[in-house]
């Protein structure tokens, strides 16, 4: 199993892991009207952003730098590690992941996970591939995404960003996501000394071939990809204690995630815990992956799982066991991260505790 | 971990192939795929999948218990930039978006038509190459091949231009062991 030695992550609740459980504590969503670019022609508002304009690869850089400080990494061994990185695919993008690794001191950079929500946790899942199979002895998984104009016109447009700017994961009355700026980058070890934030267990990817923009109605590609994170993982249903979902608060697609949780998690699947925090920090796209994973870490760390903020009541089509209150703890020592993105693709990381 | 060999460097062999332009007909023009008229990024992907799978299995769909075992990877020099010039365009223009630029600007996509027309339900990776995009699909398929997730990989390495007059080039391979496990024949 790969070790998660180094955690780092920038959200709109601020920087560090620990600026991200406050936020998740305090049951606030991060969101607010956007001023980083009009939106005055815009059906949506509302997002969930750090302050100002950052340049993505910049913060990239320093959450690359702070996971591998606190993964005790010196400069010599930063020399031997490869980056794998997960962002939008852009003009450049690959330029600026070379010279993002070189001004890292990295070895090189691996991949370049463009594959929608999916990217990050499809990254963490080839770093944790290739570190249990000793191809490679560390890597570094870094990601992000950050709200632009461009992003925002693109998602209202197609109608499909929260209008009162609230998302409600699995809620009755759910309208949809609120965008969200997020980055973080982790440090996947075999060995090391530091003290693991968390396991990377197991890892599922499929696709679902249904359809390019919408879900089938049974979640059978989601459904497959934590079948085989269980499978890989070699543990039961029974030995999760906590989903991070990915529910955006899409009707279509957060009933889709409900039955693939129920079909690919029976008997148990009904009474596991599950939240979408994405009701707080926001939907981080590419970065979703990475920031979800920090949240697992976290609930790990301090022993109690984050609650699905922004429900209004029950949705039959939504048969979960929501965490709706705070303090309850994970019942069992595995936690699943289901993301899912465009073209009907499914990553799923099985994450153990320290 | 369960499945596969363990991660063991895998020797993959090459069960079909498909280039565009084509070598027999440089001149060609692009066939056009539904909901993806914008840009000729995913057309590209798509003929040359098409072509691929169609060398190996004829008329879509492959069998279920086939498709079940095929991933699909991408490894593309760069993303669809004729697709997001047309969103920064429509923005900087004050003016809509058209809604289905939303889905064709993510790579992802492309690959996701080409499951859904062939009944793919593997593991399906869009990335982009820092090097050559040939290494970077094989390098891909291999680790997919040894780690048990796959049998066969339908891999597409791509350079699409970004010139909406020239869609650029790409080479879909179907890589796998040889011989082919005989659940995915």
């Amino acid at each position: 199993m790969a070790r998660v030695t180094g955690l780092s992550v920038l959200t709109a609740y601020g920087r560090g892991p620990e600026a991200l459980w406050d936020g998740l504590l305090s049951a606030a969503p991060a969101a607010t009207p956007v001023t980083r670019f009009d939106t005055a022609r815009h059906r949506a508002h509302a997002a969930c952003t750090v302050p100002g304009d950052p340049d993505l690869f910049t913060e990239l850089e320093s959450l690359v730098g702070e996971a591998c400080d606190q993964a005790g990494l010196s400069s010599a061994r930063r020399a031997r590690t490869p980056l794998v990185l997960a962002v939008h695919a852009g003009r450049d993008t690959a330029a600026r992941a070379g010279r993002l690794s070189a001004a890292c001191g990295l070895r090189e950079v691996l991949t370049v996970h463009t594959g929608a929500c999916a990217a990050s946790a499809t990254a963490v899942a080839e770093a944790a591939h290739l570190i249990s199979v000793r191809t490679e002895e560390r890597i570094v998984v870094a990601g992000g995404s950050f709200v632009d104009a461009s992003m925002f016109a693109a998602f209202d447009s197609a109608g499909v960003l929260s209008a009162e700017g609230v998302a409600r994961p699995f809620s009755a009355g759910r309208d949809g996501p609120v965008l969200g700026d997020g980055a973080a980058a982790v440090v996947l070890e075999r060995d090391g000394s530091a003290r693991p934030w968390a396991h990377v267990a197991g890892w599922g990817n499929a696709s679902e071939a249904h359809h390019v923009c919408r879900p089938h109605a049974e979640g059978v590609g989601p459904a497959a990809a934590v079948a085989a994170a269980l499978h890989r993982a070699g543990i039961g249903p029974d030995r999760i204690g906590y989903v991070n979902a990915h529910a955006t608060a899409t009707p279509a697609f957060d009933a889709s995630e409900a039955a693939a949780l129920v079909r690919a998690l029976a008997p148990y699947g009904g009474r596991v815990p599950v939240s979408s925090t994405k009701a707080l920090h926001g939907h981080c796209l590419e970065a979703s992956g990475l920031v979800e994973l920090a949240v697992c870490a976290l609930a790990f760390h301090h022993g109690e799982l984050p609650v699905n903020a922004g429900y209004l009541g029950p949705d039959g089509d939504c048969p979960l066991n929501l965490v709706l209150e705070h303090g309850q703890p994970p019942p069992a020592d595995h936690a699943l991260s289901l993301n899912t993105g465009f073209g009907g693709v499914s990553a799923v990381l099985l994450l153990a505790g320290p | 971990m369960n499945g596969g060999t363990g991660g063991a460097a895998v020797g993959l062999a090459v069960h079909a192939e498909a280039r565009w332009p084509p070598p027999d007909d440089p001149g060609a023009p692009l066939p056009p795929v539904p909901r993806f008229e914008a840009s000729a990024f995913a057309p590209l992907l798509v003929t040359v999948a098409d072509r691929c799978l169609t060398a190996r299995y004829g008329a879509p769909p492959v069998p279920p218990e086939a498709g079940r075992r095929i991933a699909l990877v991408l490894a593309a020099a760069r993303g669809d930039v004729v697709t997001q010039t047309a969103i920064d365009d429509a923005v900087a223009g004050h003016r809509p978006v058209p809604k289905e630029l939303l889905f064709q600007n993510v790579p992802s996509t492309a690959l996701g038509h080409v499951a859904v027309v062939w009944g793919l339900t593997g593991p399906l990776l869009a990335t982009l190459c820092v090097g050559p995009a040939d290494r970077a699909v094989f390098a891909t398929a291999g680790r997919l091949v040894a780690a048990g997730d796959a049998d066969l990989v339908l891999a597409v390495a791509a350079d699409p231009t970004g010139d909406p007059a020239d869609p650029g080039t790409a080479v879909a391979r179907l890589l796998g062991p040889r011989p082919i496990p005989s659940r995915s024949l």
